[in-house]
């Protein structure tokens, strides 16, 4: 290439271009080989789906009428590489002729909120958030009424599914024209 | 020999020359109180160095899983020598990092020094500072206590808003569909692998800016009309710089030594902290509580606060949206704001600008750490505690019942604690054979502590021991004007018939005593002395006496 011959410097020249191609395949290979691997496996969790099965909650009878109970019970549970016997608590309302059952956190940002006697409502220590009986929002940032888990009940016993559904458009109606008159 | 030493590696690797160009440049002069703004920088470098140091050394006892992470940072706290302390060191030293940095980039704002030539440091810097919050977020779960787990299932709920992205990123951030072991491996991997390599990479990067162009000058006012076009004003910045820089002093020993002190005012004042206000340990965290009032770190009350503004809604765009809008704002803030006008009073609208979201800051700050705690929280004293953790995991409940759950094997553990004494039941719980002849009960090979914590909880249960004939007048007198016991007394405050199966002893002894500590806005009177009329023994015996009430 110090030549003087012009053949000589466009041969130089292609061979720089090849190598630099090469350097930079190369690294681009090496790239991908690590990269792919270790980006699926922190993105793996997002594509894994957890099943939940059935929690027996106990005799519906022994309930109190139209006022949350704060049931807790225990589950058998999967968390990573730990299966352990876990204590969980759901809120639940019996009614008459159903029974409703509440994921116990805020639809929020997801606090433990609490039933306050006295006043009759939900409360969520984080950000003000207020529930009547039903779960819908009286006060404070949530966007919807609170998350119900899917239940059934099978001779007298109550079983819940612990994958927390937003209640049906229906009852989100229900309670925002139940709001309405005092607005 | 040590001349011998330096050169020969000089001789190699011209370390001479390289500690010259280091140590030997020229600082522009800087004097009265804003030199000390000068040395954040360094605070900041060195509070890095302290949280690696100690970091490291936490990390030997750490233990990254739900099930021991707690047990391995109360065992810091309570049985390494120094544990405590370092513990303190690294908790207090995360606080002064976050602080020290705001400050710094604070300082570079009013002097204008994130202007012409030193844009990229700037930018380099708003990246550290998202670095050091993240930090702060990851370490904030370590602990695995009620404070750390609840602060980040909001943490991650918040990112579960985010537009499309949200349900997939919020796995991403946990492992899983909600906080568990997997989120305190990744959090933990992120806290002391990923993130310390990133970190240190910065700051080299960071530096080498910051010795290639120069410590930056104070501002000198410029009036409008000297401004010319921007090649003039870069110009006449950079010859003014150079004379400021002429005049400066040498890096070593001058400016140094001023950064060193300002890193000796530092650690004394963390060590002081981490001294007189070890961090809590508080209680192994606990899905399924419904009494916990969950808060973040100090320096994320702003955002908590800000949040109740915000309609469910538009939740994304007060957790996620602005919060970013406020860094790409950070980061696009040399290019906006380009004209070489650096002194603060010549930029009056940025300087009040940025008064202004100080202020705001601090007011938001205050305003979160003042929200009420609407839910009645007493921590349960850590034997107890500790005590029902091993009720738990020896199954106790299988054979023996407690207020009316559990098995039909073994004895009621409340009406137990009422007819036993604690050296009744230690004895027991150590030979149950031995104190009853043909008990169906095993041995369960506690250790001394274990059943001294085990005795401890099953005391609590039956409602802390047995209370005196006093006890009931107490109530006559003080209570039952407003509070019905058995049908009789008043009806302002709730029915007390069945409180011991809803509250423990501790809880009542700590209302009764000042219910504004354990719930805001609580309209029951304190009755402790000097604020009531009642002793702490009487408080005391008020409360086993209602909390025997089933």
């Amino acid at each position: 290439m110090q030549d003087n011959n012009g053949a000589h410097t466009e041969e130089a020249s292609t061979r720089r271009r090849f190598f630099a191609r090469l350097f930079w395949s190369a690294m681009g290979l090496v790239g991908l080989g690590i990269g792919v691997p270790v980006i699926g496996y922190f993105l793996s969790p997002v594509f894994r789906r957890q099943r939940k099965s059935e929690v027996d909650l106990g005799e519906v009878g022994s309930l109190a009428l139209e006022t949350p109970q704060r049931v807790e019970f225990a589950i058998r549970q999967r968390d990573g590489w730990i299966t352990r016997t876990a204590r969980a608590i759901a809120w639940v309302v019996r009614r008459k002729d159903q029974v409703v059952v509440f994921d116990p956190h805020c639809t929020h940002l997801g606090c433990p909120y609490h039933w306050d006697k006295q006043s009759g409502r939900f409360f969520c220590p984080c950000h003000g958030g207020v529930f009547d009986v039903e779960g819908c929002v009286l006060a404070g940032p949530p966007p919807r009424p609170l998350d119900v888990y899917p239940s059934t009940v099978r001779n007298g016993r109550l079983y819940v599914t612990l994958s927390p559904l937003r209640q049906t458009e229906a009852e989100v109606r229900r309670c925002v024209q139940r709001r309405a008159p005092q607005a | 020999m040590l001349r011998r030493v330096g050169d020969w590696l000089d001789e190699r690797l011209g370390t001479r020359a390289l500690g010259a160009a280091l140590f030997g440049r020229k600082i522009p002069l800087a004097r009265g109180w804003v030199a000390w703004l000068y040395t954040l920088g360094s605070v900041a470098l060195f509070i890095f160095i302290l949280q690696a140091v100690t970091g490291m050394f936490l990390a030997m006892n750490y233990s990254p899983s739900p099930d021991h992470a707690y047990d391995s940072v109360a065992y810091i706290s309570r049985q390494v020598a120094f544990g405590a302390f370092v513990r303190g060191l690294h908790h207090w030293g995360a606080s002064a990092m976050v602080v020290v940095v705001a400050l710094h980039l604070l300082t570079v704002f009013f002097l204008g020094a994130y202007k012409y030539p030193r844009e990229a440091t700037w930018i380099v810097g708003v990246f550290l500072l998202v670095l050091v919050l993240l930090f702060s977020f990851t370490g904030y779960l370590l602990p695995w206590n009620q404070q750390a787990y609840w602060a980040t299932v909001v943490g991650t709920d918040i990112t579960k808003e985010a537009p499309l992205i949200g349900p997939a990123l919020m796995r991403l951030l946990c492992g899983a569909s909600q906080v568990g072991a997997t989120t305190l491996t990744r959090f933990f991997a992120l806290h002391v692998l990923v993130f310390p390599a990133l970190l240190a990479a910065l700051i080299a990067v960071h530096l080498f800016m910051v010795v290639g162009q120069g410590v930056s000058a104070l501002p000198a006012r410029v009036a409008r009309a000297e401004l010319g076009d921007l090649s003039e004003q870069r110009r006449s910045e950079m010859d003014r710089y150079h004379l400021a820089k002429e005049a400066g002093e040498p890096f070593y020993p001058d400016t140094l030594a001023r950064d060193a002190v300002a890193v000796v005012v530092a650690l004394l004042l963390i060590g002081l902290l981490a001294w007189r206000i070890p961090p809590e340990i508080g209680e192994i965290a606990n899905p399924a509580s419904t009494s916990y009032n969950p808060r973040p770190e100090w320096y994320f009350l702003f955002l908590f606060q800000f949040l109740k503004f915000f309609p469910g809604w538009a939740e994304p765009v007060a957790a996620v949206v602005l919060p970013s809008l406020a860094i790409v704002v950070l980061l696009l803030l040399p290019f906006f704001d380009w004209r070489l006008r650096r002194h603060p009073l010549d930029r009056p609208l940025a300087t009040s600008v940025a008064g202004l979201a100080v202020a705001g800051f601090v007011a938001l700050t205050i305003a979160g750490a003042q929200s009420p705690r609407v839910s009645a929280y007493v921590p349960e004293p850590r034997l107890v505690a500790e005590g029902q953790r091993l009720f738990n995991q020896h199954h106790c409940l299988s054979c023996h019942s407690a207020n009316g759950h559990g098995g039909v094997i073994g004895p009621d553990l409340a009406l137990a604690a009422r007819q036993h004494d604690d050296r009744w039941l230690l004895a027991h719980l150590a030979d149950p054979q031995g104190i009853v002849p043909g008990s169906p009960m095993p041995k369960f090979l506690l250790l001394p502590d274990e059943q001294k914590a085990l005795v401890a909880y099953i005391q609590e249960l039956g409602g802390g021991g047995p209370y005196t004939a006093e006890a009931p007048k107490l109530f006559d007198r003080y209570c039952s004007v407003c509070h019905r016991l058995h049908g009789k007394g008043g009806a302002l405050g709730p029915d007390l018939s069945s409180i011991g199966s809803a509250r423990s002893q501790t809880f009542i002894r700590a209302y009764i005593g000042d219910p504004s500590t354990v719930l805001t806005g609580a309209r029951m009177p304190a009755y402790l002395v000097p604020k009531g009329p009642l002793t702490n023994a009487e408080i005391a015996d008020l409360a086993r006496y209602l909390a025997q009430q089933r």
